[in-house]
């Protein structure tokens, strides 16, 4: 109306202010000031418009959602919801591990607070996302996936951060080792390392084959009448490659044994195995034993996952009687140790409360049962543990040991873990 | 009893948190005591002190009492507790003294107060009722006199010179003072639009032209016929008072289609939307809420109850009253298009030209965009722009299949309220 838009421009410049021509209903206006004439007009055109008011009949719809390929989890509604409520992230994760599973898809009902979760978590529910969850998002104008990453930009153009974590994303073959041995030789020491390690990683490689020849020879298993020895001849330091990384200091360790060190956590720890013919856990009994025990066990842990993921080394250093309440363990060891080996050390009470804690988190995988109720165990007796995170790893079993109430000092703990692992159980069962 | 479910319980729930501190709460082990009977309801709750918190609930409100030291209310625990009764897990059990001392001093409150709004007025009762009634007309007139001015010097020197949100705010609270609540919450709201959006001008225009409309029909209230001077005095905030009910009550069965809830100031207003299955009447519940206190629990959307709604004098009657209701199974009639409802519209204002929220109830409803705003498209394929929370929850559920939509048109847009289908019913 234009009438409307005359007066509506009045009224912001100033109706004292504006052509009098262009304000006819304002003219007409018997009784008042024009101010007042002004906005008595508007009130009627505001009424006319609004009662007079017409739809629009050129919007489509946007197109429906398409058919789903798979079924929802549609029993799994309420527990999801209830998750959402106490943002019990992890569990709702675990849910849609196991929903995938079963091939089911996360149901409507649950789609726009799933939507609605940190670009992170909404990354991990990919695989519960079916067709409708794609079209709402789109909808929502939600990236699902990450963009497609961008040309990656030539050597020269990297900075020295990013061509250390180039060769550190690099596949670890024989087709990239020019780039390698490239790196090898440039002028900052983190790239010349990351290459370095990663070379000694590659089999054939010139560094690789350097580590061996320096390794041949350097353990050797004497056998005596009862009993065997581990024999160990260290490099000295200007043995030692010069662009091999060095450590500066290690505990006690003196020079030789910090040749040592180095160039145990440079060899593929397989390659003691068929030095001296000993399995690892005989190997590690020994090395025990040995003047360099500090060097050898550091430079094996050091080794494992850093530089070569060996599980049967993991599992062999966790049961052996190292110091299993190092810090390197939680790395080393609770990544890559098989189930039945950690249980077996957890069980033995070998590791500190703490560090039980810290190990099982770190594997970020479900308990055994008899890893869980030793910990819920551990947590009756130490209520001043951080109740927060064992509560989505322990296993489901373990419902049986907090359904009860504990001492009063430990209750609320004992009530947060319930409550979890009773939500889990919940949701599994509606699976 | 039985119409409690978790759903209606976690309706209540004052904020987010509250909502899942209630989840936390909800489980046995919380309780070490609480039981059920009648219309009661109690629990102990273990805390952080060395006494427990003693919770009790009156499930006719229903009404709340917890000895813990929140300011919610509803607490964390009443809710919780209310969570376990949904889900079937208290137990019939003779109430503690401190439940039934507390449950009798609310029977007795409650008879008196009835005693007193049965007691027939009397001739000086009525007499000083005029009195303050023409006492508050005299300071409204009062005070549109200096609104009016406020509005001419602001339309005579231009929007974008004259007064600070600051200035329309001042005026407001000097209408309030005035005793024109209704008056000062459009003086606010011009204060906060002027400048605001891209389009600020022409919304503004339409609210002080409404708004002088008002105030010139004040002025000549003499001239209107009944109905119309209670449409004014509603405008103006003058409270409707449940006496002021028509006395022919209309019964049907209502379906809730929809509620919005508003804050304004410390007050939260409740709007809930009720269509009559019989007569096809539709019905504005309003309700006021302090302190986050919950409001009425039946007029829960996606609910219907049988009832005798009183309508509040209007020349185009919404606003009802609703005492006793007995629920029912929700079966709302289908709705209509946007021509037929819009048509609707024209003659409600014409009658009742102070009508802000108008109920929009459409049959075979789709979502589209323009790129810029989200619309409702009837099955004509008519549409209507959406304010306010966006359709994502109805997308969801529907995948974009026909809906049967209820909103609010205020002239301009549609604020969606809820949507129902196949797949269920979603209050937004």
């Amino acid at each position: 109306m234009k009438e409307f838009d005359n007066l509506a421009t009045a009224l912001q410049v100033g109706v004292r202010r504006a052509n009098p021509d262009r304000l006819p209903l304002l003219k007409e206006w018997t009784c008042g000031s024009p101010e007042k004439a002004c906005l008595i007009d508007l009130g009627v055109l505001d009424l006319m418009r609004r009662a007079g008011m017409t739809p629009r009949d050129d919007l489509a719809p946007v197109d429906g959602a398409p058919p789903e390929t798979r079924r929802y989890a549609l029993a799994s509604v309420e527990p999801l919801l209830e998750a959402l409520d106490l943002e019990a992230v992890q569990a709702i994760l675990e849910w849609a591990e196991e929903a995938a599973g079963k091939e089911l898809l996360a149901a409507p009902a649950v789609l726009v607070r799933f939507l609605e979760l940190p670009p992170k978590t909404r990354t991990a529910l990919l695989p519960v996302f079916g067709e409708r969850a794609h079209w709402l998002a789109d909808l929502m104008g939600i990236r699902l996936r990450p963009p497609e990453p961008a040309e990656p930009a030539t050597w020269e153009d990297l900075g020295w951060r990013e061509r250390a974590e180039r060769i550190q994303a690099a596949e670890k073959s024989p087709e990239n080792l020019p780039l390698f041995e490239a790196a090898a030789t440039e002028k900052r020491k983190e790239v010349r390392d990351e290459a370095f390690r990663t070379l000694a990683q590659i089999p054939g490689s010139s560094v690789a084959t350097t580590i061996l020849e320096l390794a041949m020879g350097r353990l050797t298993v004497v056998r005596k009448l009862l009993s065997k020895e581990l024999k160990v001849s260290p490099p000295t330091p200007e043995e030692l490659p010069p662009q091999m990384p060095r450590t500066a200091a290690f505990g006690t360790l003196g020079p030789n044994a910090l040749a040592l060190y180095d160039l145990v956590r440079h060899t593929p720890p397989s390659f003691w195995e068929q030095e001296t013919g000993l399995q690892p856990g005989d190997l590690i009994a020994l090395a025990e034993k040995s003047d360099y025990a500090e060097a050898l066990i550091s430079g094996w842990l050091r080794a494992i996952p850093h530089n070569f993921v060996e599980p049967r080394w993991s599992d062999a250093l966790l049961l052996a009687r190292v110091d299993v309440n190092r810090p390197q363990f939680r790395e080393t060891l609770c990544q890559h140790a098989s189930e039945a080996a950690f249980e077996e050390a957890v069980l033995g009470r070998r590791f500190h409360p703490d560090a039980v804690f810290a190990y099982a988190m770190a594997r970020g995988k479900r308990l055994s049962p008899a890893v869980s109720e030793l910990l819920v165990d551990f947590i009756k007796q130490r209520h001043s543990i951080s109740k927060a995170w064992p509560a989505y790893h322990l296993d489901l079993s373990a419902i049986r040991f907090v359904s009860e109430p504990w001492p009063d000092e430990s209750e609320s703990t004992r009530q947060h873990l319930f409550r979890v692992i009773e939500l889990r159980l919940r949701l599994h069962r509606s699976l | 009893m039985s119409q409690w479910t978790t759903e209606r319980v976690l309706a209540l729930a004052p904020d987010a948190s509250s909502l899942s501190s209630a989840r936390e709460l909800s489980s046995e082990a919380k309780w070490p005591s609480s039981g059920t009977q009648n219309h009661a309801l109690w629990g102990e709750a273990k805390g952080s002190g060395a006494k427990p918190y003693q919770t009790a609930v009156d499930l006719r409100e229903p009404a709340f009492k917890c000895s813990c030291p929140s300011r919610k209310f509803p607490c964390k625990h009443a809710l919780g507790l209310m969570i376990r009764y949904a889900k079937g897990e208290i137990m019939a059990a003779a109430p503690p003294g401190w439940v039934t001392e507390w449950l009798e001093k609310r029977d007795e409150k409650s008879t008196k107060q009835e005693t007193k709004s049965d007691a027939p007025k009397t001739e000086i009762d009525v007499e000083a009722a005029a009195k303050r009634s023409n006492k508050r007309w005299e300071n409204i007139l009062a005070g549109l006199e200096e609104c009016e001015a406020f509005l001419a010097d602001a339309a005579g020197q231009g929007l974008l010179a004259s007064q600070s949100a600051r200035s329309w705010d001042h005026m407001a609270a000097r209408m309030i003072d005035a005793q024109s609540p209704g008056i000062a919450r459009r003086l606010r709201q011009i204060g906060l639009t002027i400048g605001v959006g891209p389009d600020w001008g022409r919304t503004v225009a339409d609210q002080m032209g409404n708004l002088s409309l008002l105030m010139e029909a004040s002025r000549r209230v003499e001239s209107l016929n009944e109905d119309a001077r209670a449409d004014l005095r509603a405008a103006l905030g003058i409270p409707q008072k449940k006496d002021d009910v028509e006395l022919a009550p209309v019964a049907d069965v209502w379906d809730v289609l929809g509620q919005v809830i508003e804050q304004e100031d410390r007050i939260t207003a409740c709007r809930s939307w009720l269509l009559g299955r019989g007569t096809g009447r539709w019905a504005m519940h309003l309700a006021f809420s302090v302190a986050g206190r919950p409001f009425d629990i039946r007029l829960l959307p996606g609910t219907a109850f049988v009832a005798e709604l009183a309508f509040f004098p209007s020349a185009w009657p919404l606003r009802a009253h609703l005492d006793d209701a007995i629920s029912e199974p929700f079966s709302p009639r289908i709705g209509a298009t946007w021509d037929a409802s819009l048509d609707r519209l024209s003659h409600a204002m014409a009658a009742q030209p102070w009508i802000e929220q108008f109920p929009v109830h459409l049959t075979g409803a789709r979502f589209g965009t323009d790129g810029q705003a989200w619309w409702v498209v009837d099955q004509n394929g008519q549409s209507g722009k959406l304010r306010g929370p966006l359709p994502w929850p109805v997308l969801a559920l529907s995948g974009n299949a026909p809906a049967e939509v209820i909103g609010e048109w205020d002239g301009s847009s549609l604020r969606l309220m809820a949507a129902w289908g196949p797949w269920g019913f979603v209050s937004l």
